[in-house]
C-alpha cells in the first residue's frame, strides 16, 4: 500500500514541477491525437454525411462495414499500418515507422470508422420535420448540406469528441508504430505501460492522472453536447 | 377571371397499396384563401406537401403557375411557403430563424423592419423575442415564430397545415389577422388545412372537402361513418335503437367512407315534421349553438343517438325560435341530401 501512496505523492511532485519526461509524453499524445482527429474529421465527416444523407446502391453495406470497423482492435490497425510502412512495405521508403507521423496515420485510421459511422447515424436519424422545414425554404443542395451540418452541430461535435476519447486512450498503435521512443514517440499510454513494467509507479500514476483528467473533460463536453443535441422544439 | 396559381389533374399518390391522394381536378386561384377540410388521415397534409413540392405524386400533374415539379425554377419555388403542423424551428435564435429564409433568398435589405413587422403580425414583441433561443419558447410561441419566419418572406403562396394547433384562445384571432394581412396587403394566395371548421368558415373564401384522399363536392362536416344493415331493398343506418335512416341498396356506401350531409340541407324545428317517404325525420338534443359572424348564420350541433349532426340556419330563423342547448328538437332532411363520397369537386 505504501508504494501506491508514495507513488501518488511523487506523481503530484512530477506534475507540479513539470517533469520534462512527463511533459514530453503529454506533448506527444496531444499532438498525435489532435492531428489524427483533425484528419479523420476532414476525411470522415463528408463520407459520413453522404452515407447518412443520400440514397445510393450499396449504402447499407457501407454502413454495416463502418459499423463493424467501430470495434476494430487497435493492435490490428497497428499491424496493418506497420505492414504498409515498414521497410518491406509499399510505403517503406517514406520512413514513417517509429515516427509521430506514423502514429498519426494509425490513429487517423482508428478514428475514421468512428467519425464515419456515428456521423452517418446522426444524419440518418435527423428528424423528418427538420428536413422538411429546410426543404420548404427552397434551398440549393449546397445550402441544404451546410444547413443540415449546422443544425446537427451538437451531435457532430459529440461524435468528434467520442472519437478523440478513443484515440487518446489507445496504446496498441502508439506502441507498434511509434515504438515508444523516449522524447520522440513516447505517449501517455505507452509510457504508463513501460514505467509500470519497470516498477516506476510515480510517473505511471502522474500520467494516468493526466489521462483521467482529459477523459473527464471529454466526457463533460460530451454530456453537455448530448444535452444540447436533444433539445428539440 | 383571376390567374391560376395551382392546377391539379388526376393526381394520385399511394403509400404502399393504400391510395392517400386521388384528385381528379383542383384549381387554386390567385388571391383566394382556400380551406381544406377533412378528418384525420383524409390526405390534407399530404396534399399540402405536394403543393409545396416536398413530395411528388406517383401520377398525374401538379402545376404551379404553369410549372410542374420538374420544370419549376428555384426562384419560383421560393414563392411558396409552408407551415407544417407541429412547426419546427431551427436550433438558433428567433432572429436567426427569421433571417434564414431572407439570407437564402439574398434579400437582406430592410431585414430588420421586415422581422419586426412579421413578429408583430403574429403577436410577439420584437424587443422581447428577437434574441431568444429556440428552446426558450413555449409551443404557442414556437408556432408564432414559425409563421413569422414564413411571413417575413412575404410569400406569393402560403400553405398552412393546422396552423392553430398549439395556439390558445387569444392566439387564434391574431393568426387570423396575420393571414388576412398577408392576403390583402401582399396579395398572398393561401391554402389552409384545418379541422377547425368554425375558424375556416370565418377566414376562407372557398372550402373543399377531402375524404380518403378524394375531393368532395360537399362539406365533410356531417360525415357519418359506420355500419349499414341490409334489409330488403334498403340499407339502414341506426342512430340508436329507435331511430334510423335508410337508402336504397343501389347506393354504394363504403363502411369507412360513409356518407355526408350538408349542414345547410338539414331542417330543425321544435314541432314534429310531417315526414314523407323521401325524407328522414329524427329527434335529438341541441348540444351547442354558435354564431358564424362572417355569414351571420347560426350553427347548431344536435346529438342524435351517438351521432352529432351540424345544422346551419339563418340568424332570422334562430331569432324566431330561440334554440338553446339541451333543448329537444326535431330534425329533418331529404334523402337526396345524403351524399355518398364518390363525386369530385
Amino acid at each position: 500500500m505504501d508504494f501506491i501512496l508514495s507513488g501518488l505523492k511523487e506523481a503530484f511532485w512530477l506534475l507540479i514541477n513539470l517533469d520534462p519526461e512527463t511533459i514530453s509524453a503529454i506533448d506527444v499524445t496531444l499532438k498525435s491525437s489532435t492531428l489524427s482527429i483533425i484528419f479523420s474529421i476532414v476525411i470522415g465527416l463528408p463520407l459520413g454525411f453522404c452515407l447518412g444523407f443520400f440514397q445510393f446502391p450499396g449504402r447499407k453495406f457501407l454502413k454495416l462495414l463502418s459499423d463493424t470497423l467501430l470495434a476494430i482492435p487497435t493492435v490490428v490497425v497497428g499491424l496493418i499500418v506497420y505492414a504498409f510502412i515498414s521497410n518491406r512495405g509499399p510505403f517503406g521508403s517514406y520512413e514513417l515507422l517509429y515516427t509521430l507521423s506514423g502514429i498519426v496515420i494509425g490513429q487517423t485510421l482508428l478514428a475514421l470508422p468512428i467519425i464515419v459511422s456515428l456521423s452517418a447515424t446522426a444524419v440518418e436519424g435527423m428528424e423528418k420535420k427538420l428536413y422538411l422545414t429546410l426543404a420548404s425554404f427552397g434551398l440549393t443542395m449546397s445550402q441544404m448540406i451546410r444547413s443540415v451540418v449546422w443544425e446537427l452541430r451538437h451531435a457532430l461535435i459529440a461524435v468528434a469528441v467520442a472519437a478523440y476519447g478513443r484515440v487518446i486512450a489507445e496504446v496498441g498503435i502508439a506502441m507498434m508504430i511509434g515504438g515508444n521512443i523516449k522524447w520522440f514517440t513516447r505517449t501517455i499510454t505507452t509510457a504508463i505501460s513501460l514505467e509500470t513494467n519497470k516498477g516506476e509507479f510515480a510517473m505511471g500514476i502522474s500520467l494516468g492522472l493526466v489521462l483521467i483528467s482529459i477523459a473527464f473533460l471529454l466526457n463533460f463536453i460530451l454530456f453537455f453536447l448530448k444535452k444540447r443535441a436533444r433539445i428539440i422544439v | 377571371m383571376r390567374p391560376l396559381m395551382y392546377e391539379l389533374k388526376q393526381l394520385r399518390t399511394m403509400y404502399g397499396d393504400k391510395p392517400v391522394l386521388d384528385i381528379q381536378a383542383l384549381q387554386v386561384n390567385e388571391g383566394e384563401i382556400l380551406g381544406l377540410v377533412g378528418s384525420n388521415g383524409s390526405g390534407k397534409s399530404t396534399l399540402l406537401r405536394h403543393l409545396a413540392f416536398l413530395e411528388a405524386a406517383q401520377s398525374g400533374t401538379l402545376c404551379y403557375r404553369g410549372f410542374d415539379a420538374h420544370s419549376i425554377p428555384l426562384h419560383v419555388k421560393r414563392e411558396i411557403g409552408i407551415l407544417l403542423p407541429e412547426p419546427y424551428l431551427l436550433k438558433r435564435t428567433v432572429r436567426e430563424n427569421l433571417l434564414f429564409g431572407l439570407k437564402i433568398r439574398d434579400t437582406l435589405e430592410d431585414a430588420q423592419n421586415r422581422m419586426n413587422e412579421a413578429l408583430e403580425l403574429v403577436g410577439l414583441l420584437p424587443k422581447k423575442f428577437l434574441h431568444r433561443a429556440w428552446h426558450e419558447l413555449s409551443s404557442g410561441e414556437t408556432q408564432r415564430v414559425a409563421l413569422a419566419s414564413r411571413l417575413v418572406l412575404r410569400p406569393q403562396m402560403l400553405l398552412l397545415d393546422e396552423p392553430t394547433n398549439s395556439l390558445d384562445y387569444s392566439g387564434v384571432p391574431q393568426f387570423t389577422d396575420a393571414i388576412l394581412h398577408a392576403n390583402r396587403e401582399w396579395g398572398t394566395t393561401i391554402v389552409i388545412a384545418s379541422h377547425d371548421l368554425l375558424w375556416l368558415n370565418e377566414i376562407a373564401t372557398r372550402k373543399v372537402g377531402l375524404h380518403f384522399g378524394r375531393l368532395m363536392d360537399f362539406s365533410t362536416t356531417n360525415l357519418i361513418v359506420g355500419k349499414w344493415r341490409e334489409s330488403g331493398d334498403e340499407r339502414f343506418f341506426d342512430f340508436d335503437e329507435t331511430q334510423s335512416m335508410s337508402l336504397p341498396n343501389s347506393y354504394r356506401i363504403g363502411e369507412k367512407r360513409g356518407v355526408a350531409i350538408n349542414p345547410h340541407d338539414i331542417s330543425i324545428a321544435i314541432e314534429p315534421f310531417t315526414c314523407k317517404d323521401d325524407t328522414v325525420c329524427l329527434t335529438g338534443v341541441i348540444r351547442d349553438v354558435l354564431h358564424v359572424i362572417k355569414t351571420n348564420e347560426i350553427s347548431l350541433k344536435i346529438l342524435i343517438g351517438n351521432q352529432v349532426l351540424e345544422c346551419i340556419q339563418s340568424f332570422e330563423y334562430f331569432e324566431r325560435y330561440h334554440f338553446y342547448p339541451s333543448q329537444n328538437v326535431y330534425v329533418s332532411f331529404a334523402k337526396s341530401a345524403i351524399k355518398v363520397p364518390s363525386k369530385e369537386a
